[in-house]
C-alpha cells in the first residue's frame, strides 16, 4: 500500500547507498594507508610495529622534497597556464559567441577521449624527431631540431594545460554566463570604458569561477602519474612518479603510503592557503 | 441526489513542526456544486486540496468522500482525480494514452476503454488529436488534456489546482465559461483552487476564502462580495474604501453608526455583533458612491476635491479626498460616452447609500 | 568605447580559433598518422595505408585487453549509474540532513588526484582480500564514475515535474506501477546518457587500472605497454584513433540522449 513517509527518511534512503559507496572508498582508504604509513617494509614481509620512520625518512629525504616542492610548483605553473589561456576562450564564448552549445560542445569533446593517448600525442609532438620539428624544418623555420621541447617541466605544463582545459572554462565560463548583463550596461552609463567595466564588473563578479577552476586543476595535477612519466623526462618527474615506484618495482608500500598522505596533505595545505589568500584578494579587486 | 455531503472535512489540521499549513478546517460540499478555495499563495488552499486528493496526511482531523472517511485510502484509490497546476501530462505518452492512462487499471475491455477515451477526448473538443504527441500541445490543449484525464475516470470529486494560472488572460477568460459548461454537463463536484478572486467568482457555485491556514468564509459569490465577512476578505476581493465609525445604537434590524464627517447613517448589521459605542469599521465599494458636480450637490451630498483620476476603459476612477473628513475615497464610474469628466482639483459632492456601507465589525 | 569593442571582437575569436587548434591537435594527430606508411610520426606524410589497422586484429593480447575493458565498463557504469540514479532522484526531490554534504561527498571522486586514489584502493582491496583483478577495477571505477552519473541524473530529475507522479497515482496506479509506467520511460534517456558517459571514462581511465589490474590489463593498460616499443608506435596510432573514434561515438550518443531526457522532463 502507498504511504508517504517523510522527505527525511526517503531522501537518506536513496542517497545512502553512493554516499556510503564514495564515502567508504574514501575513508577506508585513508585509514589503512595511515595504518601503513606506520608500518616498515621488511623485504617481502610487512613489520606492524608501529614506527615514524617512514615519516622521518621522506620529510628527511631530498629527493621526496625535491620532488614533492616540483610538484606542487608544476601544478601551480600549470594551474596558471590553464586558467589565463582559458578565461578568454570562456568571455568569448558567454560573451561573443553566437553558438554557445555548440562552442561548449567543441571544447569538451577532446576531454572525454583517453587522457592516456592525449599525452601521448604530445609526446609525438614535442619529440624530437617529432610533429613540431619536422614541421618547422620543412617550413624551413629551423635547421635543427629543437630539443628543449620534450622531457622538461614546459612540456609537463603544456600537456596538463591541455588536459585540464575544460575545467577552467566551465567554472568561469558559468560565472560569466550568471553575471547580469546589465550590470555592464549600468557601468557603461556611469563612465566606465571597455577596460574598467572588465577590471571593475566582469573580473570581480567572475572571481569565484577563477577560483573553483583554480582548485579544480590544482589538486588532481600535484598527484598526476601519466604526464610527468610520457613527457617528464627526468626533469619533469613528480611525487606521483616516485609513489608509484614504491608500490611497483621498490615494493615498499608503507613508504608509498608516506608518501601518499604527505602529497594530499601538502595539497590541502597549499590549497586552504590558497583560499586564504584568494579571500584577501577578493577584497582588494574590487 | 444524496442527502450527506460529497465532500466532508472535520477539523483537519496539518502541521509542519511549530507551523500550521491548515488549521481546524470544516466544510462540507454538496454533490454537483463547483466549490472554490481562494486565497492568496501560501494562505493553505493547495495544501487542503492535496489533503482531500490523499498527496499529504492530516495532522489530525478527518476528511470523508462520500460518507466513506478515508484516512487510510491512499492517493490511487480514492475516488478523486486532480487537474494538476502544471497539468502533469505525460511526456513520454501520447495525448490518448494521457487520457487512457488511469483506464489501464480498471478492468475494462480494451474496445470500452478506447470509447471512453473518445468520449473525453470529444468532451473537451479534442476529438481530432488523440495521436497527437504531448510535446505538440499549446497551453490551452495541455489543460484539456489535464481535464479529459481526469474527467474519463469518473470521479466523484474533480480537484483542480489553479488549472487556469498558466494561460493567458484571453484564453483563461475563455476556460473559465468552459470549465462552467463542462462541470454543469457532468454534474460531478469540481473543487478549485485558485487565487485569482474574478476567476473564483465567475465559475464557482461557493468560495471558501482561507488566510494564514484557517478557511474565514464560505459563500455564494455575491454574498461574499455584498457581505465580507471582515475586513482582510472585504480587502481581498474586489475594492474596498475603508472607513472608521462609532456604533450609536444597536438593533435587531441594524445599527445605528456616526461615521466621522460623513454623518449619521442606519446600516445592516454584520453577524459579528458590534455594541454601542463602539468604534467599528465599515467598508463601501468604489462603485457603490455616486460622484456629481459641486454645484447639483444633493441635501445628502459629501464634499469632496479630485486628487488623481484613473482611466481603465470600461471604468474610471477617481481619487477623491472627503473635504470634512480628510478621508481618501476611490470611487468608480462607468464609461459612458457622454459622461461628465472630471478633472485633477475639481470640486465634487458625494452621494453614499445607507445600504450600501458594510459594517466590517470591532476596528482591531 | 564602440570602438574599443570592435577591436577586441575579432581578436578574441581569432584566439578562440588557436585555442581550438592547440585543444584537437593531439586528439587529431593520432588518427592522421594512422593512415601514414612510415613508422615515424614526422612531416611529410609518406603515404596513405591501412596496413596499422589490418594488422590489428592478429593481436591475441589485444582482443582480450579490449574484452576485459568493456566488461570493466559496462559493469562499473551499470553499478555508477545505479547509485547515481537513486541519489540523483533524492537530491532533486528531498530536502534531508546532511542533503548538501552528501552531494558534495559523492563528487569527491572528481578532484582526489588519481595517483592517491589507485594507491589508497589498492592497499585497501588487497587489506580486504580482494586480490588486483578486474572486480577490482569495477568497484574503483564505479567510484571514479559516481560523479558523473550523479550529476547527469541529476539533470534529469530537476527537469522532471514531480506531479506527473502524482498524477498517476491520481489516476490508480500503484507505486510500482507508476515507477514503470512513468519514471522510468521518462528518465530512461538520462540512464541511457550516464551509462554511456560513465563507460567512456572508464574505458579510457589508466592509473587506476594500472594498479588495479594484476594479470588481466584493460584496453589503457595494454596500451601503455605498447607505447614503450617504437616498433609498436604504428599499430598503437592506429587502436588509439579508434579507440578515440568509439569514445567520440559513445559521447555524441550520451548527449542525444541527455538532450532528450531534459526534453521530456519538461514536456515542451
Amino acid at each position: 500500500m502507498f504511504r508517504l513517509r517523510s522527505e527525511t527518511s526517503r531522501g537518506m534512503a536513496l542517497s545512502a547507498p553512493a554516499t556510503l559507496y564514495v564515502g567508504f572508498l574514501v575513508a577506508a582508504p585513508l585509514g589503512i594507508l595511515v595504518a601503513y604509513s606506520f608500518w616498515t617494509q621488511n623485504y617481502v614481509s610487512i613489520d606492524r610495529t608501529p614506527t615514524l620512520s617512514n615519516y622521518g625518512f621522506a620529510l628527511n629525504d631530498p629527493l621526496v622534497r625535491h620532488l614533492l616542492l616540483k610538484s606542487i610548483w608544476i601544478a601551480g605553473l600549470c594551474t596558471i597556464a590553464t586558467v589565463v589561456l582559458a578565461y578568454p576562450i570562456a568571455y568569448f564564448i558567454a560573451m561573443r559567441a553566437r553558438r554557445k552549445t555548440l562552442w561548449l560542445l567543441l571544447i569538451t569533446i577532446p576531454f572525454w577521449t583517453s587522457y592516456l593517448l592525449r599525452v601521448f600525442s604530445w609526446k609525438l609532438i614535442l619529440g624530437f624527431k617529432g610533429l613540431m620539428n619536422s614541421a618547422l624544418i620543412s617550413l624551413g623555420a629551423i635547421d635543427q631540431p629543437l630539443a628543449f621541447l620534450l622531457y622538461n617541466e614546459f612540456a609537463v605544463v603544456l600537456t596538463l594545460a591541455h588536459a585540464w582545459a575544460p575545467f577552467a572554462i566551465l567554472p568561469i565560463y558559468v560565472s560569466l554566463q550568471k553575471m547580469d548583463r546589465s550590470l555592464l550596461e549600468a557601468a557603461t552609463d556611469l563612465g566606465c570604458t571597455g577596460f574598467q567595466r572588465f577590471r571593475r564588473i566582469t573580473l570581480p563578479l567572475t572571481f569565484p569561477g577563477v577560483i573553483a577552476a583554480c582548485l579544480i586543476i590544482f589538486i588532481p595535477t600535484v598527484g598526476d602519474y601519466v604526464t610527468p612519466a610520457l613527457v617528464g623526462g627526468s626533469e619533469g618527474k613528480m611525487i606521483s612518479n616516485l609513489i608509484q615506484v614504491q608500490f611497483g618495482a621498490a615494493n615498499n608500500w608503507p613508504l608509498g603510503a608516506t608518501l601518499s598522505l604527505i602529497a594530499m596533505a601538502s595539497v590541502g595545505l597549499v590549497a586552504t592557503g590558497f583560499l586564504f589568500l584568494a579571500n584577501l584578494a577578493r577584497g582588494t579587486i574590487r | 441526489m444524496t442527502s450527506h455531503p460529497i465532500v466532508e472535512l472535520r477539523g483537519v489540521e496539518k502541521r509542519y513542526g511549530n507551523l500550521a499549513a491548515v488549521s481546524n478546517l470544516n466544510l462540507a460540499l454538496s454533490a454537483g456544486e463547483f466549490f472554490s478555495l481562494l486565497g492568496p499563495s501560501g494562505c493553505g488552499k493547495t495544501t487542503a486540496l492535496r489533503i482531500i486528493a490523499g498527496f499529504q496526511e492530516p495532522t489530525s482531523g478527518q476528511v470523508l468522500i462520500d460518507g466513506n472517511d478515508m484516512a487510510d485510502m491512499p492517493a490511487n484509490r480514492r475516488p478523486t482525480n486532480m487537474v494538476f497546476q502544471s497539468y502533469a501530462i505525460f511526456p513520454h505518452l501520447d495525448v490518448g494514452k494521457n487520457v487512457g492512462f488511469g483506464l489501464s487499471n480498471s478492468g475494462l475491455s480494451k474496445a470500452e476503454r478506447d470509447m471512453r477515451v473518445a468520449e473525453a477526448l470529444e468532451m473537451v473538443e479534442l476529438g481530432d488529436l488523440e495521436d497527437r504527441k504531448s510535446d505538440a500541445l499549446s497551453g490551452g490543449q495541455r489543460q484539456r488534456v489535464a481535464l479529459a484525464r481526469a474527467l474519463v475516470m469518473r470521479p466523484k470529486v474533480l480537484l483542480l489546482d489553479e488549472p487556469l494560472s498558466a494561460l493567458d488572460k484571453n484564453l483563461r477568460e475563455t476556460m473559465q465559461l468552459e470549465l462552467r459548461r463542462l462541470q454543469q454537463s457532468v454534474g460531478i463536484t469540481f473543487v478549485m483552487v485558485t487565487h485569482d478572486q474574478y476567476e473564483a467568482m465567475t465559475i464557482s457555485d461557493r468560495i471558501g476564502v482561507m488566510f494564514e491556514g484557517r478557511l474565514k468564509q464560505v459563500d455564494a459569490p455575491a454574498t461574499l462580495y455584498a457581505q465580507p465577512a471582515s475586513r482582510e476578505i472585504a480587502a481581498f476581493i474586489g475594492g474596498m474604501n475603508f472607513l472608521a465609525a462609532d456604533v450609536l445604537s444597536s438593533g435587531e434590524k441594524g445599527l445605528g453608526v456616526n461615521i466621522r464627517g460623513f454623518g449619521k447613517f442606519h446600516i445592516a448589521r454584520n453577524p459579528k455583533v458590534s455594541k454601542h459605542g463602539e468604534r467599528i469599521e465599515v467598508g463601501i465599494r468604489p462603485e457603490q458612491i455616486g460622484i456629481s458636480t459641486a454645484e447639483e450637490k444633493s441635501d445628502m451630498g459629501i464634499e469632496a476635491v479630485v486628487r488623481d483620476i484613473a482611466f481603465y476603459g470600461e471604468s474610471i476612477h477617481y481619487h477623491v479626498i472627503a473635504t470634512a473628513a480628510d478621508a481618501p475615497l476611490s470611487v468608480a464610474v462607468p464609461n459612458h460616452f457622454h459622461s461628465r469628466d472630471f478633472a485633477r482639483g475639481d470640486k465634487v459632492s458625494l452621494d453614499i447609500k445607507s445600504t450600501s456601507i458594510i459594517d466590517l465589525g470591532t476596528m482591531e | 568605447m564602440k570602438v574599443a569593442l570592435k577591436r577586441i571582437a575579432p581578436s578574441l575569436s581569432t584566439y578562440a580559433a588557436v585555442y581550438l587548434v592547440f585543444l584537437y591537435l593531439p586528439v587529431l594527430l593520432l588518427p592522421l598518422f594512422s593512415f601514414n606508411d612510415g613508422t615515424i610520426v614526422a612531416f611529410p606524410l609518406s603515404g596513405f595505408t591501412f596496413k596499422w589497422y589490418l594488422a590489428l586484429s592478429g593481436e591475441e593480447a589485444l582482443l582480450r585487453a579490449l574484452l576485459n575493458s568493456l566488461f570493466v565498463g559496462i559493469a562499473s557504469a551499470t553499478l555508477a549509474t545505479s547509485l547515481g540514479l537513486l541519489a540523483a532522484r533524492a537530491f532533486a526531490r528531498y530536502r534531508f540532513p546532511l542533503r548538501h554534504a552528501s552531494e558534495g561527498l559523492v563528487m569527491l571522486p572528481l578532484v582526489v588526484p588519481g595517483i592517491i586514489v589507485a594507491s589508497s584502493m589498492l592497499v585497501l582491496f588487497l587489506f580486504i582480500g580482494l586480490k588486483p583483478s578486474l572486480a577490482a577495477i569495477i568497484l574503483g571505477h564505479a567510484f571514479l564514475t559516481v560523479p558523473f552519473a550523479v550529476s547527469i541524473m541529476k539533470s534529469a530529475f530537476d527537469e522532471f515535474d514531480p506531479s506527473i507522479e502524482e498524477a498517476a497515482l491520481d489516476l490508480g496506479e500503484s507505486v510500482a506501477g507508476t515507477f514503470r509506467r512513468v519514471t522510468l520511460p521518462v528518465v530512461a534517456p538520462g540512464i541511457l546518457s550516464s551509462m554511456l558517459v560513465c563507460f567512456t571514462v572508464s574505458f579510457d581511465e589508466f592509473v587506476l587500472a594500472f594498479f588495479l589490474s594484476g594479470n588481466e590489463p584493460t584496453l589503457p593498460v595494454y596500451i601503455w605497454s605498447q607505447i614503450r616499443f617504437p616498433a609498436k608506435l604504428p599499430n598503437t596510432l592506429a587502436l588509439g584513433s579508434c579507440l578515440l573514434a568509439f569514445s567520440i561515438l559513445l559521447l555524441v550518443l550520451a548527449e542525444i540522449f541527455r538532450r532528450r531526457s531534459t526534453k521530456r522532463g519538461t514536456g515542451k
